[in-house]
């Protein structure tokens, strides 16, 4: 089977493979295949990966390359009689485990090392975003420091969504106005105390000089 | 000549500081007791006492062409500013943006100081200073300040990559936060500032980030001093400390920290939420504190404390009213003030 060949529903079952939703099939074991497992498992990558740091890690092909130097303990590529003379010859003292063909096993290897890459990248990111525990009962989010108070507005929503659960909507509508009019008085009515001070100050300037 | 002097002093004053010095900076309780505390270490240089470099700093903010970012930490939220000031011939122009969410601009051409929001239309109120994270009498005389504070020195740091010097504004009781900055030993910039309690815990901090200052004005500043502004509105204008008392005849507020004074009292109706609101503003000069007294609302209430930062509010269900108390003061001391509140 060649590149060409390769169907709709063969890339459906890599895919699928991928994300861990059917086993492996003897159409993977392709080295042809294997390519374009890797293409999928890079596209995996790249949507799963989010705006992290983007991470493609071939190591399809590196542990490829690794069990290319691997001694061979079933090669059906071979007649059977070669492939015992391989055994008894070069390799008395393993076992012979798979009866699968070479590319195969490679890659099934590659693939498995490649999804715990894979589950270890997302791993991290879900947990910082479990990290916010809003058990605090004094609504210590609600967003009216600072400047821009009102709810709507806030740079914060989703600590103040945590927040505005406590508080019935009402008494919140009001907590922002009270927070936006004291900001807004504390500007007017400290320009009309500055205003004065400096008439004073302006005063004693002219007098030192 | 002298500048150069003073600056080999400086670095002169570092070397030594950071031989003599072993405790962290901020943790230094024993500098803070005296009001006059002065730098001793390095003799050479003319002994600054934390008043003195108070005052550069005030001056310092008005005179330099000066492009700033800082942030403001509150609790587990950060709000990001830029910060830019320049001197154009005679004008003195300021822009603070808040970089964050909706955002917040202010503009400021000499003593026009114009807010523009995302909630309400652009007003513009004649001042000296933007109201904003800093407090703006620290970019004035600061001796209003001496009734209620007492002004030391701390010990010395490295804040945004720049020798710093921590000076305190400490509250002369335990109803207020200390006010703590830090300042740059050369150009007696802010550096960071922070509200602090009675146990020496930062509640809200404001950090610069990157501060560059330039020969030249920024061209962002002329281009925006050449905007049409709304007028300063005239209705606030009219605010004169004369006749505040008689304007409020209807509450009693039994309590209040020392050194507050009412700065204005009135009625009217909240411009978020059109609530009809019996209003008194009351400062010390560093910070105000707003008491509201407003209609209860229906259903079952609920008061209680809110708090974000060095800000409290507090929510007092008195008999047939509810008092609101906003302000940047203590949890505890807002609620005494609320409760104090009494019908005539």
């Amino acid at each position: 089977m060649t590149i060409k060949q390769l169907t709709e529903q063969d890339k459906a079952e890599i895919s699928a493979f991928l994300d861990a939703e059917e086993g492996m099939s003897d159409l993977m074991a392709q080295s042809e295949a294997g390519k374009t497992l890797e293409r999928y498992s890079l596209i995996g990558d790249a949507m799963r990966a989010d705006d992290k740091d983007f991470i493609h890690l071939d190591i399809a092909s590196k542990v490829a390359s690794q069990l290319e130097h691997e001694p061979i303990f079933a090669d059906f590529n071979k007649s059977e009689k070669n492939t015992e003379a391989v055994k008894e010859d070069k390799t008395p003292n393993n076992v012979v485990a798979f009866n699968w063909k070479k590319p195969f096993s490679q890659i099934a290897i590659a693939a498995s090392v490649a999804m715990f890459a894979i589950v270890g990248v997302q791993t991290v990111p879900s947990d910082e975003s479990q990290a916010i525990p809003e058990s605090m009962p004094s609504l210590q989010t609600v967003p009216f420091g600072g400047m821009a108070a009102p709810v709507s507005y806030s740079s914060e929503q989703p600590a103040l969504q945590n927040a505005a659960s406590g508080l019935r909507k009402l008494q919140q509508q009001r907590i922002g106005a009270l927070v936006l009019e004291h900001q807004r008085q504390t500007r007017i009515a400290s320009s009309a105390k500055k205003q004065q001070n400096n008439d004073l100050n302006n005063h004693e300037n002219e007098d030192a000089k | 000549m002298r500048k150069l002097t003073s600056v080999c002093s400086i670095f002169l004053f570092i070397g030594t500081s950071f031989v003599t010095m072993s405790a962290p900076v901020y943790s230094n309780p024993v500098v803070a007791q005296d009001s006059e505390v002065t730098v001793q270490a390095n003799k050479e240089a003319r002994p600054e006492t934390a008043k003195s470099l108070l005052i550069k700093m005030s001056e310092a903010v008005h005179k330099n062409n000066f492009n700033a970012s800082f942030a403001v930490v509150k609790g587990n939220n950060m709000e990001p500013y830029k910060w830019l000031h320049g001197i154009n011939g005679t004008d003195e122009l300021e822009h603070l943006s808040l970089l964050n969410g909706a955002g917040l601009e202010v503009f400021r051409v000499n003593n026009k100081v114009t807010y523009f929001e995302p909630q309400s239309a652009p007003y513009t109120v004649i001042a000296k200073h933007i109201s904003g994270p800093i407090p703006d009498v620290l970019f004035q005389d600061i001796t209003v300040l001496e009734q209620a504070y007492n002004f030391t020195l701390g010990g010395k740091g490295r804040i945004a990559g720049r020798a710093a010097q921590l000076v305190k504004i400490e509250a002369k009781d335990e109803s207020k936060f200390n006010y703590w900055l830090w300042l740059d030993l050369e150009s007696t910039l802010l550096l960071k500032a922070a509200y602090v309690n009675k146990n020496g815990e930062a509640l809200e901090q404001l950090q610069l980030t990157h501060v560059s200052m330039t020969k030249h004005i920024a061209p962002e500043l002329i281009e925006m001093s050449k905007k049409s502004f709304p007028q300063a509105s005239v209705e606030e204008k009219e605010v004169s400390t004369g006749d505040i008392k008689d304007a409020q005849g209807n509450w009693q507020i039994g309590w209040l920290p020392e050194g507050f004074k009412l700065l204005k009292s009135d009625r009217h109706n909240l411009s978020l939420n059109n609530e009809l609101a019996d209003y008194y503003l009351y400062g010390d000069g560093l910070i105000e504190v707003s008491v509201f007294v407003q209609r209860p609302l229906p259903g079952k209430r609920r008061g209680g404390i809110l708090s974000s930062g060095a800000t409290s509010i507090f929510v007092h269900n008195a008999d047939g009213f509810d008092v609101s108390v906003v302000g940047n003061i203590p949890g505890m001391t807002a609620k005494t003030i609320a409760q104090s509140v009494q019908r005539k």
